[in-house]
């Protein structure tokens, strides 16, 4: 009987559960849960027990393609790198390096996201590097380091279970992160106090003892609210306050007039339950607040996630365990690609790329000159596409006519381009518009790692050869950095991740054969290093914690006589993001087939809409005709869709409005309409 | 032919060094499953093994019950051509397994799916795999955490219904050979026995249930009967219920399949069939969306009656066996015995 288990990690979400792929006979045969592993400890979810189907498609790319007279033809590897070499090559001689960008993927490897920032900035010479961090969690990074110094999951997952109060907003836990939403659950079952902000009834909100169901888009008038509760009843922890953090004063001034009465009306929520719900969390520790794209995709996303690093702190609850920020990472490797540096502003580690020092290092390390200018993000890259400036992209694992806001216009970006390569498993909208397009390995199909959302660095094994005839997508970077005249040559992603180590401190100790059995969690200086279980004990990593000061701003598109709902997205339970490879399996589509979008009860019936009714939303960006579920699960006045759903994307209607500083999308609230289907 | 042919129990011994040579030599001989280390995580799971030293013998049980060899999470059941049906190659079930180390919950579980799998319609997929296996059980010694065996009479010891089954009596095991099967294996390697031992079976069962917090089975087997269970209950399940299925594809008596067609990245036809299960709502939804199994509470409640009153009535023995997994693996923090006891306590703390 030819039978083996292969241990690896969960290709979903950002809880990075462990598991074995079952192969028999050389093909994947099933998922068997694994009780040792330190966040699953032998449980699932229905998206992980049935992920190993979501791989073996009859429709992955078999062979490399290439566009001619709008058709793709099959091609060898060697013509398709030699092209993909060949263009690039052009691109960066008719309009220099900063014409092209390079988007890694936080689907796959830190292995790869590292060579594929390594092939911008060393082999094209531009810093044009980013990923779909940009869509989700850029905000928390860039205000996380404002707030604290670093920006990731301040805590571990096992810790949440010991919290003594849960304060989660713009977070679905149970759905969105069900081996988190465990934890959530042993916490309330333990007699902790749960409090869910969302405008939603979601699963998560049903275990809370109170639910502030508030607008979409005014979680700062909703924080400050809480934080004015505080500090005018003296709840604050002072001695906290005092000798760990800076700019109470600014911070005190500004949520001065915030108070219940005031934020009422700006939130639709009673004062008394503001007032109730902000001394519930002072008063009860340790607290850890999580949180998701609810607080991140926003204009104002990255002030959002300032506000809940000031509630934390204002309460003395960063820095201790079962305490905290916790943002949730929606993707099993978002947090690795950013440690990797698939972003436009900073080396591995977040190291500058405008620090002398640091770009000393790298190009020391490189042997090659580098960009001392920061690049565009993946938000930037597309406007500037569209605007003629750039003029080439490297597309890894992503799927931006889908995934980005107001694809109309992203559309536009990917057609204004002279060469748009892309790697991918499956054929996607993005991958259609291709010129080449390189078949990519599963995540069942190469060996290296993923960093999950506690920032633990950890292995996935290579369980079967790669399917039809790709080859691990690490080494077609290779090829292609070789083909450029620049040579990677590794002889496996251990090899990569050596070198990652020796570039990166918080890696430093990192090495495929120590995470073998369980995985660390950075920082991990060196190779005796434990890892770090939270951060921030004792002293912040910026030294002490900053209050920023931060006022409501509604968001950049409000409801309106021709638009008078608010339009909000998300995932649920039995899907994940754009549904390339959930949409593939067969149990998750056969719970969830369609494409719907939530309508609250008094609206329904305004409208004469039933559940299940054909009914139209639109926005100024386009429409779409969808089945309506007609409940009380949102509130009045909102509408919420998930974007799962190709033949009816979500993004059709999303707000291409940025948060300024973290460019990220306001997914989380446009204005919209609708109405009963013709 | 059944695929246990009960023969009156006879009673033997092996040394716990010549049971390592017996393994060693079948694992040589034969095709062996046995509990073995995984691999990195080092979850211990049935896995072929090819050495002794590849055993592990001291552990309580695995998370994936051995059901997983006869009625896979998903298994090819033929593969075709769509353009001729003359081109249907029916995968090939005759691979002869011996397993060793099961324990008699699963023993006891692998019964009832016989039951099932040969009640009306004979299942061949599954009978052929169970006809060519032969199973040596090992008696528990101890409770875990999250069993209760002896209140489904379905442990520590079993009674009969087992190929071969090995009770710990310090240096030796005492040897008791149940069926036709066990005792070709037993006369094929009958150089490493020893003569019979004593062991008290009825006493380790005694032992075992003094120390477990467990039920009366014929209470609870009314109460759910005469619908006496507070509605409650079924709406707080419901709520901390997460729709992963691992509760049910992961019990060793579980045996519902869903039947797909694939077609694989290399253009191969498969009919396939996988684990399914009453806790997705695709499972029981009808074409148009209606679905009599709604809401959620209803789907609970079902497989309580199923497992606790339908399967006694049609088969004779319970049809939870007692393993604990369904604890184990919950993300909604549901209990299973505890719930059993709450079904049990007539309600009044329910």
């Amino acid at each position: 009987m030819n039978l083996k288990h292969v241990a690896t990690t969960c290709p979903y979400c950002g809880a990075g559960c462990g598991f074995y792929l079952k192969v028999k006979e050389g093909e994947l045969a099933g998922v068997i849960p694994s009780k040792n592993h330190p966040v699953s400890q032998g449980r699932l979810c229905i998206k992980g027990i049935t992920s190993w189907q979501s791989v073996i498609g009859a429709d992955r790319i078999k062979k490399p393609l290439v566009k001619k007279n709008g058709e793709f033809k099959e091609t060898s590897w060697d013509k398709a790198l030699d092209l993909v070499a060949e263009k690039l090559t052009a691109v960066r001689e008719k309009h220099g390096p900063d014409s092209l960008g390079v988007w890694g993927s936080a689907r796959c490897t830190n292995e790869l996201n590292y060579l594929a920032q390594k092939l911008a900035r060393a082999v094209l010479g531009t810093n044009n590097v980013d990923h779909c961090a940009r869509t989700c969690h850029s905000p928390t990074v860039a205000g996380l380091v404002r707030s604290f110094g670093s920006g990731a999951m301040t805590n571990s997952i096992d810790e949440l279970k010991d919290s003594a109060c849960i304060f989660a907003v713009g977070s679905n836990a149970p759905e969105a992160h069900p081996l988190i939403g465990w934890r959530i659950i042993t916490a309330k079952d333990k007699g902790a106090r749960i409090i869910v902000c969302d405008p939603r009834k979601t699963d998560m909100a049903q275990y809370a003892d109170f639910h502030i169901q508030h607008y979409p888009g005014t979680d700062i008038a909703l924080l400050n609210c809480l934080m004015n509760v505080i500090i005018s009843e003296g709840l604050e922890d002072k001695e906290y306050v005092r000798t760990r953090t800076e700019g109470f004063e600014e911070l005190k001034k500004a949520v001065a007039k915030y108070t219940p009465e005031y934020t009422e009306p700006v939130v639709g929520v009673s004062s008394r339950m503001l007032a109730k719900a902000a001394r519930l969390y002072a008063t009860t520790k340790p607290a850890s607040i999580i949180y998701t794209l609810g607080i991140t995709e926003h204009t104002v996303g990255t002030e959002n996630v300032m506000s809940v690093a000031n509630l934390a702190m204002l309460t003395g609850n960063v820095g201790i365990e079962s305490g905290g920020v916790n943002p949730l990472r929606g993707q099993n490797n978002v947090q690795g690609a950013c440690d990797m540096a698939a972003l436009p502003n900073v080396y591995p580690g977040y190291q500058k790329v405008d620090d002398p020092q640091i770009q000393q290092k790298f190009e020391k390390a490189w042997d090659v000159k580098l960009s001392p200018k920061p690049g565009l993000t993946l938000t930037d890259q597309l406007i500037q596409a569209r605007e003629g400036n750039i003029k080439g992209l490297y597309i890894i694992g992503e799927d931006p006519l889908t995934s980005d806001p107001n694809i109309t216009e992203v559309r536009k970006a990917l057609e204004s381009l002279e060469f748009l390569v892309v790697h991918e498993i499956y054929m996607t909208p993005t991958a259609k518009m291709a010129d080449v397009v390189l078949p990519g390995a599963s995540f069942a199909e190469k060996t290296g790692t993923f960093t999950n959302s506690e920032r633990r660095v950890q292995l996935i094994n290579k369980a079967i050869e790669p399917i039809c005839s790709s080859r691990g997508d690490w080494e077609i970077v290779c090829d292609v950095a070789t083909r450029m005249g620049y040579p990677f040559e590794y002889a496996d992603t251990a090899g990569v991740m050596d070198e990652i180590a020796s570039l990166t401190p918080i890696y430093g100790g990192i090495s495929h054969d120590r995470i073998r059995k369980v995985g660390l969690q950075w920082p991990c200086l060196d190779k005796s290093h434990p890892g770090t279980k939270y951060l921030h004990k004792d002293k912040f990593s910026r030294g002490l914690g900053k209050f920023h000061a931060i006022e409501h701003r509604p968001p950049a598109e409000v409801p309106d006589e021709q638009y008078p709902f608010i339009l909000s997205t998300g995932r649920i339970r039995f899907h994940y993001n754009v549904g390339t490879m959930s949409r593939r399996t067969h149990l998750l589509d056969r719970e969830h087939p369609f494409m719907f979008v939530e309508v609250n009860t008094a609206d329904g019936e305004r409208l004469s809409i039933r559940d299940m009714d054909d009914c139209t939303v639109s926005t100024r960006r386009g429409q779409l005709t969808v089945k309506a579920r007609v409940s009380d699960r949102v509130k009045q006045g909102v509408l919420w869709m998930p974007f799962h759903f190709v033949e009816a994307p979500a993004n059709l209607l999303t707000n291409d409005a940025f948060c300024p500083i973290a460019r990220t999308g306001e997914y989380k609230a446009c204005a919209a309409r609708l109405e009963k289907a013709k | 032919m059944p695929v246990i042919s009960k023969i009156q129990i006879k009673n033997a011994s092996i040394t716990k060094t010549n049971l390592f040579k017996l393994l060693d030599l079948i694992s040589q001989e034969k095709f062996l499953i046995a509990p073995a280390e995984g691999p990195d995580l080092e979850d211990i799971n049935f896995l072929p093994v090819t050495g002794a030293e590849q055993i592990c013998f001291d552990y309580e049980n695995t998370l994936v019950p051995p059901k997983e060899y006869f009625f896979g999470q998903s298994e090819c059941m033929f593969s075709f051509s769509p353009r001729s049906n003359e081109s249907i190659t029916v995968t090939d079930q005759s691979e002869e397994l011996v397993f060793f180390g099961v324990r008699p919950c699963d023993v006891k579980a692998i019964e009832l799916l016989d039951k099932f799998y040969e009640r009306s319609f004979v299942d061949d997929y599954y009978l052929s795999k169970r006809a060519c296996s032969v199973i040596i059980s090992v008696a528990c010694s101890q409770l875990n955490e999250e069993c209760f065996c002896t209140s489904v009479g379905s442990g520590p010891v079993l009674t009969e219904g087992f190929d071969i089954q090995l009770i710990d009596a310090g240096n030796d095991f005492a040897v008791q050979v149940g069926s036709e099967k066990g005792l070709q294996l037993y006369e094929q390697y009958q150089d490493f026995f020893g003569a019979p031992i004593d062991v008290d079976a009825e006493k380790e069962f005694e032992k075992a249930k003094a120390s477990e917090p467990g039920f009366d089975l014929q209470r609870v087997y009314d109460r759910l009967k005469s619908n006496k269970v507070d509605d409650r209950l079924w709406a707080d399940i419901a709520r901390r219920c997460q729709s992963c299925g691992l509760c049910l594809l992961l019990c060793p008596t579980c045996s519902c399949y869903t039947v797909i067609d694939r077609v694989t990245p290399n253009g191969r036809n498969l009919r396939m069939r996988e684990w399914d299960c009453c806790y997705f709502e695709g499972f029981t939804r009808m074409a148009g969306g209606q679905n009599p199994v709604k809401p959620k509470e209803e789907m609970i409640k079902r497989k309580y009656y199923h497992k606790l009153v339908q399967q006694i009535d049609e088969f004779g023995m319970s049809g939870c066996t007692g393993c604990g997994r369904c604890n184990t693996v919950c993300v909604g923090n549901v209990n299973w015995l505890e719930n059993i006891r709450k079904i049990e306590g007539s309600g009044r703390d329910v």
